[in-house]
């Protein structure tokens, strides 16, 4: 019963989707957030690029390969199952920004559209870039998370699960609750 | 006193009669183009165009500019003096590079979708032909003499030449991964293209398009201007945040210079020097001297600047 009820939204957001169908563009997602405590203070607790296991909720672990200098790699696993792998392609100390691209990314599932299995990656985006970014004077710091990328359905008339609704949802939530929580972190006495 | 003011009015006068070039940006975020007066370097007006445009074309002598509208799935037509829109004409599945000939009679447009390039006659407002081209056609280009048209075909990693009288491909070549913007320089007779993927830029003989050389540049490059008589060749890296810039006698970069983030569309200015480039994610148009290699201002524009394709007229 749960599942016949949950395939009705579903249905009519398919629906919708394939009235305004569109070739893909690309989207951007830029969340913000303000920490009081001094600038150094939050780079230092993001500037390993493998710092999201210690305050990003979703993530249960991080494995870095190598040294983190530009083309070295992260392997973020989900705690929900499933992995993305990101590469640094830019590192600023001075600046305290970096920025990354996704190389590689597990299926959370697979699904059929169009008559074709499609597998939707475990964040429904395709060719996705992003940064970091730490700003601030004296006792107050703004973190800026960038993101830019297409919806995971590359072909005209996505599923509902790979369009750009999808993607710029589930990337504006993992934005949201990593800067959230790390924002508890840093402001806790 | 009243010569000083007829002065300031002659002045005035002169400079609203001189203000031009336009350049027209296509914001993708927000359906409009921002029409920057280069002489001032700053937007004088936004127009409404349709859905999701990203390519531009503008004819050389700057009477009309064209938009693609991806999600529309038609091309917007401007009054490129009166800077207002003429009317639509639907094209395709997926309308994205857009070129047009000197005198702005025929348009070119690439069809991500299906494959082709559609022929428009801008005066009776119709396709006369859609040209089968590579896989997911992007970018494109047409010789001063309105007589050669080029494609770059980007899933098929390949540039065409299409004959502009019959309609029909007559040589195609395999560039880098994923070519996306093309440029063309004819006095040196060569093309370029950026290959997005395989992050170097083609150079190709425009005639025969037989590979002269392949050049390393940033991070993804998306699109190609030609600068100080084709001297220099300037690149967008959108994955770096700068441009790269292309010494065309040795064929050699020479420079990179710093831009806005995810810079897309580039143009040259017809006084050879300014170079505009739009920045997707910052929302803005940089101004950057090619001459003297350093950044001059930036604009703010539109969510979303792509503005991929010619967007400042080449007559001045």
């Amino acid at each position: 019963m749960r599942k016949f009820i949950a395939f009705f939204p579903s249905l009519a957001l398919l629906w919708v989707t394939s009235v305004a169908a569109h070739g893909p563009v690309r989207q951007k997602v830029e969340e913000k957030i303000t920490i009081h405590a001094p600038a150094p203070k939050v780079w230092q607790a993001v500037r390993e690029f493998c710092s999201l296991k210690q305050w990003h909720p979703m993530i249960a672990d991080c494995i870095q390969e190598g040294e983190v200098k530009k083309g070295s790699k992260r392997k973020l696993i989900l705690k929900n199952g499933g992995f993305i792998v990101d590469e640094l392609k830019n590192y600023d100390e001075q600046k305290m920004a970096y920025a990354y691209k996704v190389d590689d990314m597990s299926s959370a599932k697979t699904i059929v559209h169009a008559s074709q299995e499609v597998a939707v990656p475990v964040l429904p985006v395709a060719n996705f870039a992003g940064s970091l970014e730490v700003k601030g004077t004296g006792q107050s710091t703004e973190v800026i998370w960038k993101g830019a990328f297409y919806r995971a359905y590359m072909n005209n008339n996505p599923p509902a699960e790979m369009n750009e609704e999808a993607a710029v949802k589930s990337v504006t939530e993992f934005f949201k609750i990593g800067l959230d929580s790390l924002k508890r972190r840093l402001e806790s006495p | 006193m009243f010569r000083f003011f007829s002065l300031l009015f002659l002045t005035l006068w002169l400079i609203s009669v001189q203000a031009k070039p336009y350049a027209f940006i296509t914001n993708q975020g927000e359906d409009s183009v921002s029409i920057i007066d280069t002489a001032q370097d700053r937007v004088i007006k936004t127009l409404k165009v349709g859905a999701k445009p990203a390519g531009v074309a503008i004819s050389g002598d700057g009477r009309i500019a064209l938009v693609a509208n991806s999600e529309s799935k038609d091309i917007t037509l401007i009054d490129g003096e009166k800077l207002e829109v003429l009317g639509s004409i639907a094209v395709g599945e997926g309308p994205l590079g857009i070129a047009v000939d000197s005198h702005g009679q025929r348009a070119y447009v690439a069809d991500w979708y299906e494959h082709y390039v559609s022929v428009v006659n801008l005066a009776t407002r119709s396709i006369i032909a859609k040209i089968p081209v590579g896989q997911s056609p992007s970018g494109l280009a047409v010789s001063s003499d309105d007589a050669r048209v080029y494609v770059a075909n980007r899933d098929s990693n390949s540039v065409s030449l299409i004959d502009a009288k019959t309609l029909k491909v007559v040589a195609t070549q395999t560039v880098g991964n994923h070519p996306f913007g093309i440029a063309l320089d004819e006095t040196r007779s060569r093309l370029y293209a950026a290959n997005v993927l395989s992050n170097d830029v083609s150079v190709l003989d425009a005639l025969s398009l037989k590979p002269i050389k392949t050049i390393p540049v940033g991070d993804r490059p998306y699109a190609i201007a030609l600068a100080d008589k084709g001297k220099r060749i300037l690149v967008t890296n959108q994955y770096d945040d700068t441009v790269s810039v292309i010494d065309a006698e040795n064929l050699e970069a020479i420079a990179t210079l710093d831009v806005g983030e995810y810079p897309e569309g580039i143009t040259a200015h017809p006084d050879s020097r300014r170079v505009y480039v739009a920045n997707w994610f910052s929302n803005s148009v940089s101004v950057i001297d090619a001459v003297n290699l350093k950044p001059i201002l930036t604009i703010p524009t539109g969510n979303g600047s792509r503005a991929f394709g010619q967007f400042i007229p080449s007559e001045p």
